[in-house]
């Protein structure tokens, strides 16, 4: 009887352990691996510091030097300018005040145009370092304050100081824009500019609807390389700029102008109303295949007027007649249009030979450029006067602008774009992250939180990275969660198969229990 | 604003650039020819030389947007061509430029480019946005690099390895329609507004039994040494229009493209039509107007007379047509020298085979380059490989052969024949069909599928029925009189369609369902067995009347 | 200003809540901000008997077009060639009835993804902007924060998913996910989407992301019904819901103050003869205050040059990009034939 006992009991154990390895093959091995093997491939992820980012905490530093004659002019004026920007959370101010020395004070002086006595001034003064304005002392000027093309402004006297500071705010540093910048929603600067890449194609194309009966003389290459490639080589610090020009005859299009009697040689002119030019843009995107470029193309378009249309002038909504020579407008985040009316004497003559101003119409397509490129217009300030641009190099200090504007644009859009990912994979557990893209997250915040957000020059190339780094995480094709099932589809083939083969492994989890327990394993059947 | 002086300076130096900048030539041809009985050719061109003196960012007369996807990869000489319907060479002698069904794409890279095929894979991703066609499906397992059948028509440097260069890709499924021809029209200097581009109405154009549109740009010597090379950009459309379609043997443009020519292109240099009236002799035919000019070409032994119209740019609605005086029914075809056939053999899913068959109807031998190009899914095997069902042949002069890889490479076969005077040759080679994976059929996959044209090389020694122009020209006025001792010429023949075996769709649902009640249905008793006891029950001590019964039975049946 | 004016709506909800009715919304607080508009059509079905799909695609296209957003702003997919299928009677045209014979095909059509291009697969990727490294850019939707796009989907569907090619789905749980990664990517500023398929509510009932507007052929249960026959065709020529929506949009214009409203209720049960769904929970606005014009038309803001730059001195750009010192070499033209293997032999 005792040996019999013992074989059954062996039997027992046989059969548990059998019915334990189940257990263990199935759930202790089989559940981990399949749940390994199901699991949507995720690098770890910084989380934390994402989630420590604040895009709108961020401000730009840059630094400011007084110079004045005496002590308590400086003084007086840094004081200003403390009082006006120390509540500012967008940018600090390192300012410095010296009182000028007897040379500096001498060239001042004795020199009366501004430019002169800037480029005299240069000598003695750092003006060639980013982020660094100089406000100086000069007296008996015109105006209170007067701003030209270096990173220096002239102030008169020590009421000059609110002047001063509304300078500074409105032209110099722009905090509106740079708030914009900054801002989750964007404003009308932000609106207006590209959104900030490494680099943009810039394609001038030259409308000429009616090659047969009129010719236009225009050097399209030379125009660009010289006008467009001389503005772009100054923001070569920040982008990387293609230029490309075309010609795309017989583009024909319907302004649906008004012919309107005035006494000029024309006797007449066509208005052509506001709201119709939207049209000329989509007709000219038909033929200017810009798609074809890997980049964003910045459209400058040169429209010539055939003579049985000519002149064109524009009409704003409100029925305003255009009272400059030139006919020009721009559209935001796509590029600019000239409008270009043959003179009254060509389109009289048998030959007709029709050569568009190139200063005149390059003129307009920088102006659009720089809107485009992020320089804003600049408001008149009362008793300051500002020295109109007179070649299309922009001011330097508008350069140290727009470098502190799109840095700070391209941090806060970096935060927020890894923040956004961040909170996708919260939301959406069948994103893949791969290798790749967490190094791409990973370098951007490194980037990031090596203190791209100063807004100085190494910075800006900082935070364009950072920026880059972010968007490619973001946009990478690999991130897409694709071919995933969704839940309930899931369950509908897995079901099937880990139901039954399941149910049995449990229940026999609870014998396997009781055993290890030592509790009698079945009930005895009563006899 | 300007001063006067520095604004005359200016005057001069523009004026001295401007036709430096804007030299590019623009020309714009059609050519006419009768198929008879019942057929129309019309082919035209439209090439545009561009001046290579500038950089190519700065466009005239060429379309940015090509000349920009050119230099962006290199690309020195490019072929492309979107084709509907199948060129009939017995019937129809040979077409300016042959084109194979659905797009094909070839391109040769400049020798500067080390990443041949990344740049080739950028380039039809490019090619698909600019013509609006699934050139994005061009990928490593359906480009070949043909080392015999094609060759640069461009001027080259001097590089004993231009093939290495080249990545030649067909897709025959390819359809062609407006889409394309929108974004075709773009890229001439005068759209569609002016000019013989004005005719290619889509609707009409579609209407056809053939056509093709294509883009082929080349390197031409532009100085005597050919140290300098310019750009040139030709666009072909080939229509065959179909008699029974127009539902008239008599022809005109209005009949044909649906409206007149309004006038040539202002900004070419030259607009002309040309109509094949050599078989006005058979099948007389009054043009109407009169052709300003009648030429006769003599062109390697064949004669050729073509009406001439120049088109100017300031006529205005021009309709050229032809009236048949008497209607012959029977035509005497003359059989060009050499045609082809190809067709698919067997039945099954399992094994078949491809024949390719070349009838040289010339009295002496014709040397051409055969190449098969049989996607990875279609292993085609050397060995089977037969000419005129015998294993080794002295046709064979050359052969190249590179076996495919499975979604990777595809198979490549290329052989160089010498075909015999008056003879048909039957190329024979075998493929086995193969299963895809479940994603890898198309959505319409009992459709079939689509095997790529061959290309047939051929070295003509004659003339007749040829139309293409010599090597070096630009304009087809140079086909006129240009008799050589050669007359290369590049073919395709027509595709095939395969039909694999394709699994029912709805299957994987099913399979899973189906094993996964297997399993579990095996699983339960496994389980069982193993964890569970079985034990006799033996309750008191004898046995029931029952269970003797069936001991009874287990004995019996011992 | 944003926020002012955020704050100023937040408020005026508040006050629009507790006086819970009577009060008339001023128009400018309906004033959409957006900057562009883009359209994303697709068509999912193949075969030349779902013709009606692709006429219906088609049809908003047109009209789209006409209303002036530019083609570089509209992705259209079509799942299979109609136009120049052999079995069409009339090549290269596609109609959307059979007696107005208006060709919805045109001219000038940019088809963007075609044949087996339309997948699941790519339209994800569009919509999220996923897409492969060297897709040419009209093939990419590149809207921002400013765009208002219009989706339109049609095809075969069921409870909770749209066929495509007929042979995968997307699933409106994917289609969720895709929109609210754009929302979270600030990819557009309002979505007004559109579906015409089969118990087409199903497919917009699982979004969850914010200024979306969503309307459907059909509620969960019931089949959107096509409209009528051409018998030269031969097959079934437009949808019900496309048709009057068609023919609503025909009588539209670009200043057209005709409202998102108006255009919900296009079509009444009795002509659908399926009801037609509107979600409007996650739009912000009041669609009866939404010129259609908003999705449909398009903005292209216009500033006029005030200030262009009188240029003095002409400039000479100091770092020319070509110094392209090119080196001659000697080309020429090869044999169109391997002459070279022949003469050995």
């Amino acid at each position: 009887m005792g040996s019999e006992n013992n074989i059954s009991n062996a039997d027992e154990s046989n059969r548990m352990w059998a019915s334990a390895s189940f257990v263990g093959v199935l759930i202790i091995i089989g559940m981990p691996l399949w749940w390994k093997t199901t699991e949507v491939y995720r690098v770890s992820l910084p989380y934390e510091k994402i989630s420590s980012f604040k895009p709108l905490s961020h401000f730009v530093t840059t630094e400011l030097k007084v110079l004045a004659n005496d002590d308590a002019t400086a003084s007086k004026i840094v004081s200003e300018i403390q009082k006006a920007f120390a509540e500012s959370d967008i940018i600090k101010i390192k300012i410095e005040k010296t009182v000028m020395s007897e040379r500096q004070q001498h060239i001042l002086r004795s020199v009366v145009d501004m430019e002169k006595a800037v480029e005299e001034l240069a000598s003695t003064l750092d003006l060639d370092q980013e982020n660094i304005f100089h406000v100086v002392q000069k007296k008996s000027l015109s105006h209170n304050i007067w701003v030209g093309n270096e990173r220096i402004m002239f102030f008169d006297d020590e009421k000059a100081s609110e002047t001063i500071v509304k300078a500074l705010d409105g032209w110099i540093y722009q905090t509106s824009v740079l708030r914009g910048a900054r801002s989750d929603t964007p404003d009308q600067a932000r609106s207006t500019r590209f959104p900030p890449e490494s680099a943009y194609h810039i394609t001038l194309s030259i409308v000429h609807p009616r090659p047969d009966t009129m010719q236009v003389v225009w050097n399209a290459a030379e125009a660009v390389e010289d006008y467009i490639g001389s503005f772009v080589d100054e923001l070569s610090s920040l982008h990387n700029f293609t230029l490309k020009s075309q010609w795309l005859h017989l583009l024909d299009f319907e302004f649906q102008a008004r012919e309107i009697k005035e006494a000029s040689e024309w006797g007449r002119h066509f208005a052509v109303r506001q709201d119709r030019l939207s049209l000329l843009l989509t007709r000219l995107e038909e033929r200017a295949a810009t798609h074809v470029s890997e980049l964003s193309t910045i459209n400058l378009a040169l429209y010539i007027v055939p003579c049985d249309k000519a002149p064109i002038i524009i009409y704003d909504n409100e029925g305003r007649k255009n009272p400059l020579s030139i006919q020009a407008f721009m559209s935001p985040k796509w590029g600019g249009v000239v409008i270009a009316s043959p003179p009254a004497e060509q389109c009289s003559q048998q030959v007709r030979e029709f050569e568009p101003s190139v200063g005149q119409v390059m003129g307009a397509f920088v102006s659009h450029l720089r809107e485009l490129l992020g320089i804003t217009k600049k408001d008149a300030i009362e008793g300051a006067h500002l020295e109109p641009l007179r070649s299309v190099s922009p001011r330097r200090w508008e350069v140290d602008a727009l470098l502190r504007i799109r840095t700070l644009e391209q941090v806060t859009s970096a935060e927020r774009t890894l923040q956004s990912l961040a909170q996708l994979l919260e939301e959406i557990s069948n994103i893949v992250i791969n290798d790749e893209v967490g190094a791409s997250i990973a370098a951007a915040v490194s980037e990031l939180e090596a203190g791209a957000g100063e807004g100085a020059g190494a910075d800006a190339a900082r935070a364009g990275r950072a920026h880059a780094h972010a968007q490619r995480a973001f946009t990478h094709p690999s991130l897409l969660a694709l071919l995933y099932f969704p839940d309930d589809q899931k369950y509908a083939i897995y079901i099937p198969l880990f139901l039954p083969i399941m149910f049995p492994v449990v229940l026999s989890l609870r014998i396997l229990l009781l055993w290890f327990m030592g509790k009698p394993v079945h009930k005895e059947k009563t006899d | 604003m300007f001063n006067s002086k520095n604004f005359l300076f200016f005057i001069a130096v523009f004026i001295e650039t401007i036709f430096n900048a804007n030299g590019d030539l623009f020309n714009e041809e059609l050519f006419i020819k009768p198929l008879p009985p019942a057929h129309l050719y019309t082919y035209f061109q439209f090439t545009t030389l561009v001046n290579d003196n500038l950089s190519s960012e700065h466009t005239y007369l060429a379309p940015r947007s090509l000349v920009e996807v050119l230099t962006r990869f290199q690309v020195d000489e490019l072929h492309f061509t979107l084709t509907e319907g199948q060129w009939r060479h017995n019937h129809w002698g040979y077409p300016v430029l042959d084109a194979a069904p659905g797009a094909e794409l070839y391109a040769w890279f400049s020798s500067d480019v080390e990443n041949v095929d990344t740049q080739w894979k950028k380039l039809s991703s490019t090619l698909a946005g600019l013509f609006c066609a699934s050139l994005n499906f061009i990928e490593d397992f359906n480009t070949i690099t043909p080392q015999m059948a094609l060759q640069p028509t461009g001027a080259i440097p001097q590089n004993p390895n231009i093939t290495s260069q080249l990545r030649y890709a067909s897709l025959p499924r390819e359809i062609v329609c407006t889409e394309n021809l929108t974004p075709w029209k773009k890229l001439l200097p005068c759209e569609s507004s002016r000019g013989l581009s004005a005719l290619l109405n889509s609707r009409m154009i579609h209407n056809t039994n053939y056509h093709s549109i294509g883009v082929h740009t080349r390197k031409v010597c532009s100085s005597s040494d050919c140290s300098v090379v310019s750009l040139e950009i030709k666009q072909t459309v080939a229509l065959v229009y179909d008699s029974k379609i127009i539902r008239t043997t008599d022809w005109s443009f209005t009949k044909l493209f649906g409206q007149g020519l309004p006038g040539g292109c202002p900004l070419a240099s030259s607009s002309k039509v040309y109509v094949d009236i050599t078989t006005n002799d058979t099948q007389p035919f009054l043009l109407s107007p009169e052709p300003e000019k009648v030429l006769l070409s003599q062109r390697g032994g064949s004669e050729t007379k073509l009406a001439l119209y120049t088109i100017k740019p300031e006529n205005k609605m021009t309709t050229i047509g032809a009236k048949y005086i008497s209607k012959k029914d029977l035509v005497l075809m003359k059989l060009p020298p050499l045609y082809f056939n190809r067709y698919v053999l067997g039945y099954g899913k399992e094994f078949g085979g491809i024949v390719t068959e070349l009838t040289n109807t010339f009295w002496s031998s014709i040397d051409v380059v055969v190449l098969q190009n049989a996607p990875w899914w279609l292993p085609i095997q050397l060995s089977s490989l037969r000419i005129n069902g015998e294993a080794s042949s002295e046709m064979v002069l050359a052969r190249h052969y590179s076996p495919g890889r499975s979604r990777q490479k595809p198979y490549h076969l290329e052989l160089l024949l010498r075909l015999p005077p008056k003879s048909t040759t039957k190329i024979t080679i075998d493929f086995e069909f193969v299963f895809l994976k479940w994603q890898e059929y198309p959505p319409d996959a009992n459709h079939g599928f689509y095997v790529g044209s061959a290309i047939i090389t051929a070295n003509l020694p004659t003339a007749r029925n040829y139309t293409s122009l010599p090597g070096t020209a630009s304009l087809f006025e140079s086909s006129i009189n240009a008799s050589k001792p050669w007359y290369p010429a590049v073919f395709r023949t027509n595709g095939v369609m395969v039909s694999l075996p394709t699994p029912d769709f709805s299957m994987p649902y099913n399979v899973i369902c189906l094993a996964c009640t297997v399993v579990a249905l095996a699983f339960g008793p496994l389980h069982n067995i193993c964890t569970k006891e079985l034990v006799l029950k033996v309750v008191g001590s004898s046995v029931t009347l029952k269970q003797k019964i069936i001991n009874l039975f287990k004995k019996k049946k011992e | 200003m944003a926020f002012t004016n955020l704050m100023l709506v937040f408020i005026f909800n508040l006050l629009y809540l507790s006086l819970s009715s009577g009060i008339e919304i001023p128009e400018e607080f309906q004033k959409s901000n957006h900057t562009n508009n883009w359209a994303v059509l697709v068509d999912t079905s193949r075969f030349w008997f779902n013709y009606r799909h692709v006429a219906n695609v088609l049809s908003i296209y047109r009209s789209v077009k006409r209303l002036g957003i530019p083609d570089s702003q509209i992705i259209l997919m079509i799942s299979d060639d109609m136009a120049c299928n052999p079995r069409n009677p009339r090549p290269a045209t596609i109609f959307n009835s059979a007696h107005e014979q208006i060709n919805v095909y045109g001219d000038d059509v940019e088809v963007d993804y075609r044949g087996y291009e339309v997948s699941v697969e790519n339209f994800i990727r569009l919509l999220t902007g996923r897409v492969p490294p060297d897709t040419p850019r009209s093939k990419q939707l590149l809207t921002d924060e400013g765009s208002n796009i219009l989706i339109y989907l049609t095809g075969h569907g069921g409870d909770g998913f749209l066929k495509f090619q007929d042979s995968e789905e997307v699933t409106s749980q994917e289609l969720a996910d895709a929109l609210e990664q754009m929302w979270q990517k600030k990819r557009y500023n309002e979505i007004f989407f559109i579906i015409d398929t089969c118990q087409a509510s199903s497919m917009y009932e699982k979004f969850y992301s914010p200024n979306i507007l969503a309307t459907a052929s059909s509620l969960v249960g019931e089949d959107s019904l096509s409209h009528h026959v051409d018998s030269a065709i031969g097959v079934y020529i437009i949808d019900r819901y496309t048709y009057y929506v068609l023919e609503f949009l025909e009588n539209v214009h670009p200043n057209s103050k005709r409202t998102m409203s108006e255009f919900l209720a296009v079509c009444p049960k009795s002509a659908c003869l399926s009801t037609v769904g509107v979600r409007k929970d996650l739009f912000n606005r009041d669609p009866s205050k939404v010129p259609i014009t908003d999705f449909f038309g398009s903005v292209r803001p216009v500033i006029l040059t005030t200030d262009p730059i009188n240029i003095v001195e002409t400039p000479k750009r100091k770092k020319k990009t070509e110094n392209k010192t090119k080196v001659q070499v000697k080309r020429d033209y090869v044999p169109q034939f391997p002459m070279h293997l022949v003469q050995v032999t």
